[in-house]
């Protein structure tokens, strides 16, 4: 089985930048990874959403390409969140304890609510 | 029957560009397919006859080759392969695995995590033991008893020895004082309810244990 190599979309909103992923999340993915976050931090975006709804193999190489997005967000003061995720990864990110660091959530949707309410509460009066 | 006269054949055509005995026990999972029931254990031994010193060293396996526990006696071979030690190649090794379980009905969330065990195990066997030297294969025996399946996964690294698996540090890694990677060992033994890690001189092997019955069953929740 060859593996397959991983494509990345940035969708821009207002705060949010919304990187979908296609394919596997491994030693191959680290350039594409890279570029795309660096396109969405590119507007100032305060928020950076991953939607891994097309992934379907992140490995452990994976998870470290994560873990210094994770890394550069923090340094930045961006919030990285995910969403997507199969129950098995979720498991994964538990494991890890990456879940202690970036917020996961189902959908998309649930994600930019989320991110929506959290937004209203910390704007100033 | 597989018999002398096909061995002696193997023997004969053999080029040197893998370890005998994986070759052998390649040769007999194809002879066998993977319905066969092993009745009886199997063993291989080769002799090297070392050029410098004149000393023989006599490398043994055989398989079964486990510490057998209570009901663990009638170990059957699932199936065997050989990957190429090559980047990607570990999902063929997880979807391979997969099928040959399928039989055993695992949980789903069970049976996924056992194949990204198997994918790391193997990833690590392809990277650190064999250094993705393709004419290196990593070797993968799936065994089941009625209480355990056990998947066995070897390469050819020699000397070092595999560390012991350790938490690893996430605020370290976070904070850039630490490298991003060394997760492989730490998924691998909370995926699976138990890790064997065998080295010797020629292989380092990793046993990965799913109690399928009994006080264990499941004990990293399925």
């Amino acid at each position: 089985m060859a593996a397959k190599s991983l494509e990345a979309q940035v969708r821009h909103q207002p705060r949010v930048a919304i990187i979908d992923l296609h394919g596997e999340i491994n030693a191959f993915a680290e350039d594409v990874l890279n570029k795309a976050y660096a396109e969405a931090e590119s507007r100032r975006a305060e928020v950076i959403l991953l939607n891994f709804s097309d992934v379907d193999y992140i490995n452990s190489t994976g998870i470290a390409l994560i873990v210094s997005l994770l890394a550069r967000a923090r340094k930045s003061k961006r919030r990285l969140l995910a969403c997507g995720l199969s129950d098995h990864y979720v498991e994964i990110f538990q494991i890890t304890r990456l879940v202690d660091f970036m917020s996961v959530f189902p959908d998309e949707k649930s994600a930019l609510a989320e991110e929506g309410r959290a937004s209203i509460t910390s704007s100033p009066e | 029957m597989f018999g002398f006269p096909r061995l002696m054949a193997l023997l004969g055509e053999y080029k040197g560009n893998m370890p005998v005995i994986d070759l052998l026990l390649g040769q007999l999972a194809e002879f066998t397919g993977s319905e066969w029931e092993q009745e009886d254990d199997v063993t291989l031994v080769t002799l090297r006859r070392s050029e410098s010193s004149g000393e023989s060293e006599i490398i043994t396996m055989s398989t079964p080759h486990i510490d057998e526990k209570p009901g663990d006696s009638d170990w059957r071979v699932l199936t065997e392969m050989s990957i190429a030690s090559e980047p990607g190649n570990e999902r063929q090794a997880m979807e391979q695995v997969g099928q040959a379980v399928r039989a055993l009905n695992l949980p789903e969330r069970r049976l996924e995590k056992l194949k990204t065990a198997v994918a790391e195990a193997t990833m690590n066997a392809m990277e650190h033991g064999n250094k993705y030297q393709p004419d290196k294969p990593v070797t993968i025996q799936v065994l089941v008893s009625q209480a355990t399946l056990m998947v066995r996964i070897r390469d050819q690294g020699n000397g070092k020895p595999i560390a012991e698996p350790h938490t690893p540090d996430l605020e370290a890694k976070l904070a850039e004082l630490q490298s991003p990677r060394g997760w492989g060992l730490f998924l691998i033994k909370n995926l699976v309810d138990d890790v064997h890690v065998i080295s010797d001189e020629h292989h380092h092997t990793l046993e990965l244990i799913l109690y399928l019955e009994g006080d264990n069953y499941g004990s990293k929740k399925s």
